[in-house]
């Protein structure tokens, strides 16, 4: 991977291949993620999203290709380690620590996402207290802050998993599948908290999401793969007017209420 | 608020040993505090069991095999060293934490019912290279004793001194003061990892592995850790054990045992910091009740595991909590309530 591909990107996916067996959930995929970017990626199911995730993110080791974060080779790194260089991720099933509370929650991940503790004190220092406060704060949780986990409903617990993984402060937020399972106004509800993480808080935000019409009104750049490669990248507005993608995905149906959605975006300006 | 709770448990532990230190003083029969001496050292290694398998998550149940380096430990150096048990406790900590270390790595990348099988398996090798050790080691007159005592088990490698020190009638209570001491140790030094960072890692590993990774927790350092730890605390008990009873053989290895302390930490309540201690008073008791009917007291054991699982899975200490929810004098530290808000500021 030469300098000037990198130039500019906070995250540069180069040929990375993910097969499992015979079978390869994603298979030579190239992009790049610039500074304050928000990237959507879509795709039907079983389309290697998530394994796309748990490749840059460290769950799984990737069978071929690089992945270089912020100028580091980040390919071969723990999932630890590339917490610690500033990449956080959700997960699609609801995630967190089901025994401890809210706070619990945020304190820990903030203490140890933060970077590597090699002798952990006996206390949560100051630092880690104020980056879970923040964390809470943005994501409007601070009045569940001594409720446990596993007691949340649906929308908090949701918002919880996003607040654990900003409360390390991380430069890129994966999210994977964000808004799923949640009705319209608590889609719009999230939609305002990750707004409100790329403009105030500089945070670079990839998202995995089948919710087309919030992906669309969130993202400058979509992806949408198929069997585990690109069939499109560009902008959310030339989503709609793709061949391929309507008829791999979207249909006819969710193309109209993708171009509906882009041109709600680009007059209320919220790009 | 963590602190608070922290400050609660520690309180709440002073003031239950404190008690039991001057239960001598009811002057109950050599038998009662033989008994409960034999207890607190149960308690003292379901406490460290629990952290593993309670806190952490971490299946292992070859934690007699922590306990029997522990204990051997004290006998062989007494016995061919003729080194006291007190200069051997710290080195009995250390076995303990070596073949606490050796199941911790070697589980590092199992999970479940792997561990269970593993860690067993540790335990189980170690007692049949112990029965199995016949070979003639040293010759007391004619009887030949092999290097480990083999099932016989080893005795006569001295005690801690108690008869000289105290006299013959207050044996029994130093004994009992000293299982007590390794008790409120480990108590102490569980209380405080639980609600310290370390407690966190631990029960982010229990509660989810994969986001704990990812939330940069270092799987497999905290697992080493909590290996480490309950392994010393394990091994002094082993110590202190050989030293009080003054015999130590393969039997705390065999599957009765395991049983037995299983019980009293599902009992009283997993990863509860005082689901140990409920868990050994409950199994106690039903232990004495069944005294005179040897032939049910495995049974009797059987009976209240099955009932407890059936209506308080959480355990005694997990059913207190409940209990407690909504008295304002809550006291602290029933750790990890999973549905309720309990025990939460």
């Amino acid at each position: 991977m030469n300098a000037s591909a990198t130039h500019g990107n906070i995250l540069s996916v180069e040929g990375l291949t993910k097969r499992y067996g015979a079978m390869a959930a994603v298979s030579d995929l190239t992009f790049n993620v610039k500074p304050g970017e928000v990237l959507g990626i879509g795709g039907p199911n079983g389309a290697g999203k998530t394994t796309l995730f748990d490749t840059i993110s460290g769950v799984s080791r990737a069978s071929a290709g690089t992945v270089i974060f912020d100028g580091n080779d980040i390919s071969n790194l723990s999932a630890a380690q590339i917490c610690h260089l500033g990449i956080a991720r959700t997960f699609q099933l609801n995630a967190v620590f089901d025994t401890m509370t809210v706070r619990e929650n945020l304190q820990s991940s903030a203490y140890f996402g933060t970077r590597n503790r090699i002798v952990p004190s006996l206390r949560f220092d100051k630092e880690a207290k104020e980056q879970a406060d923040e964390a809470m704060e943005v994501t409007g949780l601070q009045e569940l802050a001594g409720t446990v986990a596993a007691s949340l409903p649906i929308l908090q617990r949701k918002l919880l998993m996003t607040a654990s993984a900003i409360a390390s402060r991380p430069k890129l937020l994966l999210l994977d599948e964000p808004v799923g399972g949640l009705n319209s106004k608590e889609i719009d509800h999230c939609a305002g908290v990750f707004r409100r993480l790329r403009d105030y808080h500089g945070m670079t935000i990839v998202l995995i999401e089948h919710i087309m019409s919030f992906m669309t009104a969130l993202s400058d750049n979509v992806i949408i793969l198929h069997h585990g490669r690109k069939l499109y990248e560009g902008s959310a507005k030339g989503l709609a007017d793709d061949k391929e993608v309507v008829e791999v995905y979207l249909g006819t149906a969710g193309a109209s209420a993708v171009r509906a959605a882009a041109t709600e975006r680009l007059s209320h300006g919220v790009a | 608020m963590s602190n608070d709770r922290l400050r609660k448990d520690i309180f709440v532990a002073v003031a239950v040993f404190a008690g039991l230190a001057v239960l001598p003083l009811a002057a109950p029969s050599s038998y009662v505090l033989g008994q409960a001496t034999l207890f607190l050292i149960w308690a003292a290694v379901v406490t460290q069991w629990n952290l593993v398998l309670g806190v952490a998550g971490i299946l292992s149940i070859g934690q007699m095999a922590l306990f029997a380096a522990g204990g051997y430990a004290v006998a062989l150096l007494g016995l061919y060293f003729s080194i006291s048990p007190w200069w051997s406790l710290p080195i009995a900590g250390l076995a303990g934490m070596a073949v606490s270390l050796l199941m911790g790595s070697a589980t590092l990348r199992l999970r479940g019912a792997y561990v269970v099988v593993v860690t067993l398996a540790i335990a189980m090798v170690m007692y049949q290279l112990i029965v199995t050790d016949v070979e003639c080691f040293r010759k007391l007159e004619i009887a030949c004793y092999s290097l480990t005592g083999g099932a016989r088990g080893l005795a006569r490698f001295g005690d801690f001194g108690f008869t000289k020190l105290f006299g013959y009638k207050l044996v029994a209570t130093a004994d009992y003061l000293l299982a007590l001491a390794c008790l409120a140790l480990g108590t102490l030094f569980a209380i405080v990892v639980v609600h310290s960072p370390y407690g966190r890692a631990f029960q982010a590993m229990r509660d989810n592995e994969v986001c704990a990774a990812a939330r940069g927790i270092g799987v497999a350092k905290y697992q080493l850790i909590v290996f480490a730890a309950a392994g010393f605390f394990t091994g002094l008990a082993g110590g202190v054990y050989a030293g009080v009873m003054k015999t130590f053989g393969p039997q705390v290895l065999e599957l009765p045992t395991l049983l037995f302390l299983l019980s009293m930490m599902v009992v009283g309540g997993r990863g509860r910091v005082w689901g140990p201690i409920l868990g050994t008073i409950a199994l106690a008791v039903v232990d004495e009740s069944f005294r005179d009917l040897a032939q049910w007291r495995n049974t009797s054991y059987a009976l209240v595991l099955i009932l407890i699982l059936l209506f308080m899975p959480e355990g005694l200490a997990g059913r207190l909590g409940w209990l407690l929810t909504d008295l304002p004098s809550r006291f602290g530290g029933l750790f990890g309530t999973r549905k309720s808000t309990w025990g939460q500021p």
